[in-house]
This record gives C-alpha cells, structure tokens and sequence, in this order.
C-alpha cells in the first residue's frame, strides 16, 4: 500500500513575462509549471557600455504551482507565502513577472510505497576489478580490441593491425558487424550500441581519424608503434590491457567516428568495458539479494 | 521516477480545504508613485523579429474587449504592448539630478574604460559598486547593483490602441495611439532602396514606482528626479523619446487576497486594492531629501 498525501494545486496568470529558460521550475519549493507558455524575447540595452543587447528567453501564460504534503499546516504555509508573492523571476524592478492568483484546488495524491532506487551513474574505472570469470575477460579483451581489426565495415582505427596470436578471437572481432547466433557477439553488440548511443552526443562529420584535440596540439601519432604496444599488452592480461587504455594519450587523440567528430576512442572503448563491468557487479548484487532473502 | 495516481476525493468525507486555506485575507500593503505622464512620440523597443523591417514594442497578448455600437454590444480583438525603459529612463534622470545637485553617486557602469582605452566614466561620478557599504551612495542604495537587489519597482499597466471609446477589456489597460513609422535609410533615383519601420507610442499614460522599501530621503529624491523626467526610449537626438509629467501621486495602496471555497475541494482568490493618498508623507519626503543634501555639503 501507498502512503496518501494531500495536493494542493495553485493557479494563476502571468501578466508580464517572466524570465526563465525553463518552463518547469521550482518556487519557494514547489513544482511550478508554465501552462500554453508563449515565448517572448526581452532585449536589454546597457546604454553606458558599448556593446551588443542581450536577449532574455522569457514567458507568458498561466502557472500551475504543485505542493504536495501529508500535514495540512505545510500547505497553509505554503499556500500563505504563495499568496503573499506579486512577481516572480528576474528583472521583477523592471515590472516583469506580475502574477494574478486566480485560484486553485485540493485532491489525493497517491504514492506508490516501492521506493524508486536511483541507478548508479556510470563511472569509469581506473582499473578492472580483481574478480573476474574466464568468461568475462573473454568478452572484456573482445571489447577493448573490437575496433582495432580491417572489417567490411571499417578499417582498423590506427589504421594497423597488431599482431596477435589468438586467431579464434581475431576472426571473431572481424565478425563484429554481422548477423550472428555466438552469445558473446550478441552480448558484445549490445554493449557496443548502448556505448555509441551514451557518447555519441553532438553529429559533427570529420575527413580524419584525427580529432579537434590532434588538430589543436599538432601532435601525430606513430600508428605501427601503438599497434605494437597493443599487441604487446594484450597478451599480457586484460587488468593490464585496460589500464594501458585508460592511460593512453595516442588513443585520446583519435576519432571513434567519422560521423560524430567529438567522441574519442579511448572514451568508447573505456564505456564498454565500464558498462560490462557495471552489469556484472548488478547481477552479482541481485544475487546475493536473493540468497539472503532464502 | 515514482509513478503516482491521482484523484479528486469523494464528497462525503469533511474536506481538508477549510484548514488549508488561510482565514484572513493576505494583505500586501506599498508604498506607491503614480506618474501621469504625456508623450507625443516615444519609441520604447524592444528590437526587431527575424524576417521583419519592423522594430516592436514587447508584445504581451491578444484580448477580446467589447464596445457598445448603439444599442448592441459588440466584440472586437486588440494587443498588448509593454512599455520598456521606465526604470533605465528614471536611474538616468536620478543620477544627472544628483550630479547637479553636487553628489557623487554611482555610474551605471562598473568599467572604467574600453579595449581603446577611451574613458567611460564622467566626471561626477564613481565606478558602479566601487561605494563600500558604510560611505553606499543614494542611487546605488536604491537602484543597487549586480548582487545588490534594486529597493524599486518600476512598472506601467499594458498599453493597447483601441479605436472605440466605450471598450470594456478583461483586463486593465491603458489606451494610446500605437502606430509605425516608415523611415527610409538609402534611396536611389527617388525611390526606397532600404527602408525600416519602427512601432511608437503616444498619448497619455500612466506608470508606478513602488517606494515600500526606500527611506524618506530615497523617496524624496525619487519624487524629485521624477518631475524632472524628459526622456524614454531611443531617438532623443532626431526629437523623439519626449516625456512630459503631468502629475504625481504617493499613495498607499493595499491588495487584499481573500481566498473563497466554491466547491468542498476548489476555492477561487478574490482580489482587491484600495488607495488611500498620503500628501503629507509626499512633503515630508521632500524635505528629507532637501535636509540630505545639506548635510552632505556640511561634511564635504
């Protein structure tokens, strides 16, 4: 069962603009909302200095303020202070914000008891956890060279290939774009589209692998070394393969996309790994919940 | 985010409204200046929309007033326009009327010169904020500066041009004549090749300066720089942006909120404002002011 609170609903009408950029926001606590908001532009002129006016995003039309509470006396508060305000927002000394309170109403508000858990933000590690199945570093190695292989899509991203001897797993990664029934390409595409999904933000076309931050320092990276340095790491371990990523600067200075010329490999590369890391740690979590709920 | 339902309770139950809503009216009680001033040509603008020549006045609605035509009444639409610049129009004012009254006070502007390095700063003035908190000039006091809130509120009702005389509109607002202006910048062989337009306003109006917070001397100063104001909006130089004061009033004006309960779980808010004019705090300002400036020759 849900607890029940009550809801006191507050409605007005903006006379003047108000300035925000939002049309949700909160006053003196409370959910507010603008209702049929029409935008105006307000211009400010600073007459003593010499430059261009400055435009404020600023708003017209009916409010709607939402306060929630189980005592009644935090509603008579609130609804005392609300009915107390006669402008709101900014520049309210130029006259902007005057609000007419015209009225409002009560209802039941009806919350459900599950408590919404906020879900840990994704944070990338410095390094790999120590426990990790056989499994997983598979997958994980598959994920952190995926990109660094000829496929018919694309060719390697440093351009070379690095050397390695593990062929069941090269033909695998070359297999990284087609249709496919091994679990683990499943998993992997998975994980790759919700990485490209999470950095792939702002679509900006670029000509080369080299990103704005190459361009802005003119360094150039010597591509057959770091294919050589991969190969070199990956047969090492994963934990080490990882934490060469993590710390590598060639790999911050190149484009994961040629299409969306802000994302850098080092950074896609680290979410798939942070995110199969994060998943797995979830899963041993919801476990060990479930043992001790036995 | 939780997932929540809602819904209006049944009648039966004693309703929680009667303890939500405040017994007593809410009562806000200022301090106000009412000027009524006259303009024949004013352009207070709020700059130009994208694919238009016209620069425009900051619109704020379309209405539906009615009008008696005979014995019908009749509907008709109109808009609303905001009148900008009054509280730049009124520092402006202050600040030159302290300058001629021997007082440094504070410049609009906290820098002291461009990238050229030309002066910004007049003589008779200080850098804005530049005051510290125990020797605070008049005008930054009052009109404050960025992270000092201004003690004033400027503010004029809406304007709207309506041709017919007995209009009755939702809302109040002020009647005047709005129009545009055709100016041409560049012409060729007598003909327009650029041309420009700009809304003006003119006519009769009235605005507030809501003097709760300020002192009497502020207040006096405040009434003072009023009577003197000649200027709004842009085009001094060309002859527009004249200002004529045609009168003053201090009143102290209370609005009365006065929820009522309609239905068991809905209440409306009924508002009302009554005027009472206070002539002697008027004079009373005026000296303080006057008695200020005194004792501020006295000590330089």
């Amino acid at each position: 069962m849900g607890s029940q609170e009550c809801r006191l609903v507050v409605r007005g009408q903006l006379l003047t603009p108000m300035i925000t950029k939002k049309i949700k926001f909160t006053l003196l606590g409370c959910k507010a909302t603008i209702i049929n908001p029409r935008r105006r532009y307000y211009l400010k002129i600073n007459a003593s200095k010499p430059m261009y006016p400055y435009s404020y995003i600023s708003y017209l039309g009916k409010i709607e303020i939402k306060v929630k509470s189980s005592s009644l006396t935090v509603l008579n508060q609130k609804c005392k202070l609300l009915l107390q305000k006669t402008h709101i927002g900014r520049y309210q000394s130029e006259g902007l914000g005057e609000i007419k309170w015209k009225g409002g109403y009560i209802d039941n508000y009806v919350t459900k008891s599950e408590k919404h858990v906020k879900e840990r933000k994704l944070r990338i590690r410095k390094g790999l956890p120590l426990k990790l199945t056989l499994e997983q570093q598979k997958l994980l190695k598959y994920a952190l060279l995926h990109d660094f292989f000829h496929t018919p899509r694309h060719q390697s991203k440093i351009y070379q290939e690095p050397q390695i001897k593990d062929q069941q797993l090269v033909e695998k990664i070359k297999k990284h774009h087609e249709k496919t029934t091994n679990p683990m390409i499943k998993q992997f595409q998975y994980y790759d589209r919700l990485a490209a999904s999470i950095t792939r933000k702002i679509r900006s076309p670029i000509i080369s692998r080299y990103n704005w931050q190459a361009k802005k320092s003119r360094r150039r990276i010597n591509f057959t070394k770091l294919a050589k340095e991969i190969q070199e790491v990956a047969e090492t371990n994963i934990w080490n393969l990882y934490r060469y990523m993590y710390e590598s600067k060639e790999l911050r200075l190149v484009n994961e996309s040629m299409t969306y010329g802000h994302t850098t490999l080092r950074n896609h590369l680290l979410v798939i790994a942070n995110l199969i890391v994060q998943d797995f740690g979830n899963e041993s979590r919801q476990k060990n919940k479930h043992k001790k709920s036995r | 985010m939780a997932k929540s339902t809602s819904k209006r309770s049944s009648g039966k139950t004693e309703s929680p409204l009667k303890t939500i809503i405040p017994d007593q009216t809410i009562s806000i009680p200022r301090k106000i200046l009412k000027v009524k001033a006259f303009t024949p040509i004013c352009k207070p603008l709020n700059g130009s929309l994208p694919s238009s020549k016209i620069s425009h006045l900051l619109k704020l609605w379309t209405f539906e007033y009615q009008y008696k035509n005979g014995k019908e009444t009749k509907t008709s639409t109109a808009t609303a326009y905001m009148i900008k610049g009054l509280r730049g129009a009124l520092r402006h004012q202050v600040m030159t009327h302290c300058k001629e009254r021997g007082l440094e006070v504070c410049h609009t502007s906290d820098k002291e010169t461009d990238q050229k390095g030309n002066s910004l700063l007049p003589e008779g003035f200080h850098l804005l904020g530049s005051c510290t908190d125990s020797d605070e000039c008049i005008v930054h006091a009052v009109f404050g500066s960025k992270g000092n809130s201004s003690k004033i509120r400027v503010s004029a009702k809406p304007i709207a041009n309506i041709s017919h005389k007995t209009f009755q509109a939702p809302v109040s607002i002020q009647n005047v004549q709005i129009a545009t202006e055709k100016r041409v910048a560049l012409t060729f062989e007598g003909k327009a090749i650029q041309d420009f337009g700009e809304r003006y306003l003119a006519g009769e109006f009235e605005f507030e300066i809501d003097i709760t917070k300020c002192t009497p001397e502020e207040m006096g100063m405040i009434i003072e720089a009023t009577m003197y104001m000649h200027k709004l909006g842009g085009g001094y130089n060309a002859g527009y942006a004249e200002l004529q004061i045609k009168g003053l009033d201090l009143v102290k004006s209370t609005t009365n909120r006065q929820p009522k309960i309609t239905d068991q779980n809905s209440f409306t808010i009924e508002e009302e404002i009554d005027e009472e004019k206070l002539p002697e705090e008027f004079t009373n300002a005026l000296t303080a002011w006057k008695k200020h400036l005194r004792e501020y020759k006295e000590v330089k």
